[in-house]
């Protein structure tokens, strides 16, 4: 509760142009499971290729996690895919975020609006101070140019995940509170309905 | 976006040699959204070219360097 008489703030929107925030309803576990089980998106997700039992995987779906949407798109009320935030550390004020995206809109730029609607929902939320990434070198170019503009990298580990018959690197990225302040001035356009 | 498109862009130029991944889609859409003032319906997969592109908005001042000319 902020000082007597003072403005309650703006409240979060889980909308934006093109994407809806919703939660994760059971309804969602099937669509959810092919999503991240499925060779594309499966070694890019947490679960690393790992494909738990669909009678397991609400539980997989919720290990770790803080806080997590299905992103829908408005147009066609149909699901693009899962932004989660999990590894919550509060005493040092930072967590972890990933997004698994479905295969069919991964090249256009408007699904990208769910993770930026996430980011702004997780820093109003929460009062961390930054947001990490953990990106498999090879899963880096999916939003390479996202680096040094968006997001710093803090961290590889070298050689640490095997993929497709090689060691790659997993990369540690950062978005801090400070940048995404200018960033979400930027993007305001966008993440209004 | 714009510091690529500033350099050897021409209207011949793929839009995927542009749009390199998903941020740069993204950012490309903010990019001529503020340049016109105008909010964008746009797919980046809907055209091929950079070219393409401007002809999708020709006599809208898109100064972010992507341009009739090539920048």
């Amino acid at each position: 509760v902020g000082e007597a008489g003072g403005e309650a703030p703006e409240a979060t929107g889980l909308v934006s142009r093109h994407c809806r925030l919703r939660p994760v309803l059971p309804a969602d576990y099937d669509y959810l499971y092919r999503l991240l089980v499925s060779p594309d998106v499966g070694a890019r997700w947490r679960f690393r290729g790992a494909s738990p039992s669909p009678h397991d995987f609400p539980a997989y779906l919720g290990h770790g996690v803080l806080v997590q949407f299905v992103a829908d798109q408005r147009a066609t009320a149909k699901p693009i895919g899962l932004v989660s935030a999990y590894n919550a550390d509060f005493a040092n004020q930072h967590a972890w975020v990933a997004m698994a995206l479905d295969p069919s809109v991964q090249r256009a730029g408007w699904p990208l609006e769910a993770l930026l609607l996430f980011i702004e929902h997780t820093f109003s939320a929460f009062s961390f101070r930054k947001l990490y990434f953990e990106v498999p070198a090879f899963n880096l170019g999916q939003f390479a140019s996202a680096i040094g503009r968006a997001l710093e990298e803090e961290g590889r580990l070298r050689d640490h995940e095997w993929y497709g018959g090689a060691w790659w690197d997993r990369v540690h990225l950062s978005l801090t509170r400070e940048r995404w302040a200018c960033l979400r001035a930027r993007y305001r356009g966008i993440m209004s309905p | 976006v714009a510091d690529q498109a500033a350099g050897a862009v021409t209207p011949d130029t793929p839009l995927t040699a542009v749009v390199t991944d998903s941020f740069a889609a993204l950012e490309l859409h903010v990019a001529i959204e503020d340049a016109t003032g105008v909010a964008l319906e746009w797919d980046p997969t809907l055209v091929d070219t950079v070219g393409d592109l401007y002809a999708a908005y020709v006599g809208v001042a898109v100064d972010r360097g992507v341009s009739a000319s090539g920048g």
